[in-house]
């Protein structure tokens, strides 16, 4: 009885201690043992295999240029028969979900870019990235249009961590199908609120079910938040680009008469009967095919689709135009593009000088992912030399004079505050999101959105009101008090508030 | 005397004692891989879960903050919680009967010896419980689309004037779910049920027949009681994975329109995974899995509770 007591604790003891000793990966709470091991990366460079040949492991999610980057890939293992690339396309929830798991079990990919919502500073804090200064060469640098550069995107004080994939440029500029129009009798395109809902309607009726005016990717809530801020910024609001933060006097700016009047020309499209009826059911690329095919005369999204329909669709009859604005309302901008980080060197890369010596590639003419994604219209690239030379679409060419003249640069908080690296690392969604309630609204699950949109503006003003009081921010960083929207925010905007 | 019979006694016991022992040692050994994966698989995430539901994290940072039960209490006032939770047990009621009915009206057609190519009806339903379900959703959002097949036989057989939009009125989009999860897990269900009415005795069906009753008295009379345990489990079974019902629900609607079919697994995936400004929110995700789960696992009980006792009558 005894024996068997003694056996049964221990066998207790012994799964709970094999349960608690896995439980060693779990996060740190503070305090002691908080401690990690700083392994230099340097030091294991020479860890070559015996037949001499070594593996880079590049994870991404960059599904656009996937054509291109396999090309890329297997010119550049031809031209250096010692590097094996394995390279990984995922999704950009599957690379959020993966590459926490791959780190933490210190087997992170060779190079790879920092996941949508983690700042850099917090990935370097992470001692996920190392920096690149060390591995590139000065002409390399030289050669990146210095726009491209940026503090707490590429760099931290000298130290040049991740690269940016692309120039950035506003993704909501509206598609439209020249074919479509003409067979509606319309023949001009429409600017403002009314001519665009009217168009949209006359598509519609005009379709007989088949064709629609407007189709976007509305299963996807990001789609439908860049929708929404490009409206109201183009309506004249002071709206921070998505997935950023500002405030307008002293609130979180969702609730504001620009935003208010961007929702209600959504109901009028969707109560219209306008919008396609399939959008809520489907995502950005299967939109992108659905317009193609001549389903809908509009659809708002970004550069990437270019190269697919010309690549596609070859037939296809189509081009842009600047994102509408309410009647009467003249001299008002989108939101520029902002620079994100992109792809870095893993802290623990075992190949830290081929992984540098991959990216040169990657950005170099002579290797052509560059010079081959610019002229298929993919994107704009950070290396200028290379956009002169290559930017010969001239949907892409319209695209970007569109984008140019109708976007000024908006203020961001990094920028101006350190700690708004910290604030972005604690401040939470506050759900129903910006793109949920377009959702809503599309779907006809909201009537007033109005009472919606004040609801949303009060919570998130608690929430970061609440964010910044535990980081030590103050919340005035928020509101930029000198933010002209009809121009550029400059450094010397930024300089004014000090 | 008395001490060498209790000598003898004891010699006896110990022999038991050492054989029972033997027996023990054999059952871990067979138990041991299963218990040692089930340790790893499951035992390990569910403490790291109840770890995870007790801090402030975002997954992806190696700091986190002990916030006790914090994550708990906003929980209780998060309507969206509360709305995905409601959606699960909404899915829930309407799946388990249906599900029921359909695959036991399946099996009972197909048990039948006289019914010839039941092989292949059988292997016809089941298959698509072996298709993925992200594929069938990602199929089923064209074929149930405004312009898919599905609406254009609807409005040329004059049965509806003009398409619907299945998937994105808020009114349809759980139901055509729950048609949808019926159509491909009812094979699974389909074969518990056959097992279940190949257990029944022939000589039950020849007494039935020599006696009058016709196929419908016999199910309803003779059949059903002789099922009705295994009906039980099956609708255990059946109530538990509806309500970890995700991957259909995540390739069709993504818990749209408007969270109309949001339900506990989209809201927890999201919570964890994705955010549209700042980071997402692991801890809370983990506090809602794990409330969820704790509610699951009362219902299965209930569940087991009343079907024992029907059991008693049956």
């Amino acid at each position: 009885m005894m024996k068997r007591k003694i056996c049964s604790v221990a066998m207790v003891a012994v799964l709970s201690v094999t349960l608690l000793a896995g439980c060693g990966g779990m996060p740190s709470t503070g305090g002691e043992g908080a401690e990690r091991v700083d392994t230099p990366a340097a030091a294991d460079s020479n860890d070559v295999p015996e037949d001499g040949k070594i593996t880079l492991r590049v994870v991404d999610w960059s599904d656009g240029s996937l054509s291109q980057r396999e090309a890329f890939h297997k010119k550049y293992m031809e031209e250096h028969p010692n590097v094996n690339i394995e390279y990984t396309m995922l999704t950009v929830d599957q690379f959020k979900n993966t590459i926490v798991t791959m780190i933490k079990s210190g087997e992170g990919p060779d190079v790879f870019p920092v996941p949508v919502g983690l700042t850099l500073k917090t990935a370097v804090e992470e001692e996920w990235y190392q920096p690149i200064n060390q591995y590139v060469t000065d002409d390399f640098a030289d050669q990146f249009d210095p726009l491209s550069f940026a503090e707490g995107v590429t760099h931290i004080g000298e130290d040049w961590y991740t690269i940016t994939e692309v120039m950035p440029t506003i993704q909501s500029l509206f598609f439209y199908n020249k074919d479509v129009l003409a067979e509606a009798g319309v023949t001009k395109v429409p600017s403002t609120y009314s001519e665009f809902l009217e168009v949209c309607k006359k598509v519609t009726e005009n379709g007989n079910g088949n064709v629609y005016g407007l189709i976007d990717g509305g299963k996807q809530t990001n789609r439908m938040d860049v929708l929404a801020r490009s409206l109201a910024a183009a309506a004249g609001g002071k709206v921070a680009a998505t997935t950023k933060v500002l405030v307008d006097n002293g609130v979180a700016p969702y609730n504001t008469a620009e935003m208010k009047a961007a929702m209600g020309f959504i109901q009028d499209l969707a109560e219209d009967g306008s919008i396609h009826p399939d959008t809520m059911n489907i995502s950005a690329p299967e939109a992108r095919e659905l317009f193609a095919q001549g389903q809908a005369v509009f659809l708002c999204q970004g550069m990437w689709c270019i190269p697919s329909w010309d690549t596609n669709y070859p037939d296809l009859n189509y081009g842009v135009m600047a994102v509408p604005v309410p009647d009467g309302v003249s001299d008002t901008y989108v939101q520029a593009g902002e620079l994100s980080p992109w792809i870095g060197i893993y802290k623990q890369s075992k190949h830290p000088k081929e992984a540098a010596e991959y990216l040169m590639a990657l950005y170099s003419e002579e290797y052509g992912y560059q010079s081959s994604c610019v002229e298929d219209g993919t994107f704009v690239s950070v290396i200028p030399s290379i956009n002169e030379k290559y930017m010969t679409n001239e949907v892409m060419k319209d695209y970007y004079t569109i984008a140019e003249e109708t976007s000024r640069v908006v203020p961001t908080i990094v920028k101006r505050d350190a700690k708004a690296n910290n604030f972005y690392t604690e401040v939470k969604d506050v759900q129903p999101s910006l793109g949920a309630i377009v959702q809503g609204i599309i779907s006809q699950s909201i009537a007033d959105y109005e009472s919606v949109l004040d609801k949303l503006s009060e919570e998130a003003t608690i929430e970061w009101k609440r964010a910044c009081e535990a980081v030590g921010m103050d919340y005035g960083v928020l509101e930029f008090p000198n933010w002209d929207t009809a121009t550029d925010y400059t450094d010397a905007d930024y300089e004014a508030l000090k | 005397m008395k001490r060498e019979k209790r000598w003898k006694t004891q010699k006896v016991s110990k022999k038991q004692v050492i054989e029972q022992l033997k027996v023990n040692a054999w059952c871990w050994l067979f138990m041991a891989l299963a218990v040692g994966f089930y340790i790893l698989f499951q035992g390990y995430p569910i403490i790291c879960s109840i770890q995870y539901s007790l801090l402030d994290w975002s997954g992806m940072t190696s700091n986190a903050t002990f916030v006790g039960l914090a994550n708990y209490t906003e929980l209780l006032r998060d309507e969206l919680f509360w709305n995905a939770f409601a959606n699960s047990f909404k899915y829930m009621g309407m799946i388990v009967p249906l599900e029921l009915a359909v695959s036991l009206f399946l099996a009972y057609m197909l048990n039948n010896e006289k019914l010839r190519g039941r092989s292949l009806y059988r292997t016809m339903y089941f298959i698509p419980v072996i298709t993925t379900a992200s594929v069938v959703g990602i199929i089923m959002v064209f074929i149930l689309g405004v312009q898919g097949p599905v609406n254009h036989a609807l409005v040329a057989l004059n049965i509806i004037d003009s398409p619907v939009n299945f998937l994105g009125n808020a009114k349809y989009a759980l139901l055509t779910l729950v048609v949808i999860s019926l159509w491909k897990d009812c094979g699974t269900y389909m074969i518990y049920w056959l097992a279940g009415l190949q257990g029944v005795p022939k000589d039950v069906y020849e007494a039935a027949t020599i006696d009058g009753a016709d196929r419908r008295q016999t199910f309803f009379h003779i059949v059903l009681p002789l099922i009705a345990p295994t009906g039980g489990i099956i609708a255990i079974l059946c109530a538990i994975n509806s309500l970890k019902v995700f991957d259909i629900v995540k390739t069709m609607t993504e818990g749209g329109p408007y969270y109309a079919t949001d339900v506990i697994a989209t809201y927890v995936y999201r919570t964890a995974f994705s955010s549209e400004i700042g980071m997402p929110r692991l801890g809370y995700a983990s506090a809602a899995a794990l409330f969820f789960g704790g509610a699951v696992i009362v219902i299965g009980l209930g569940l087991n509770a009343i079907k024992s006792r029907l059991s008693k009558y049956v």
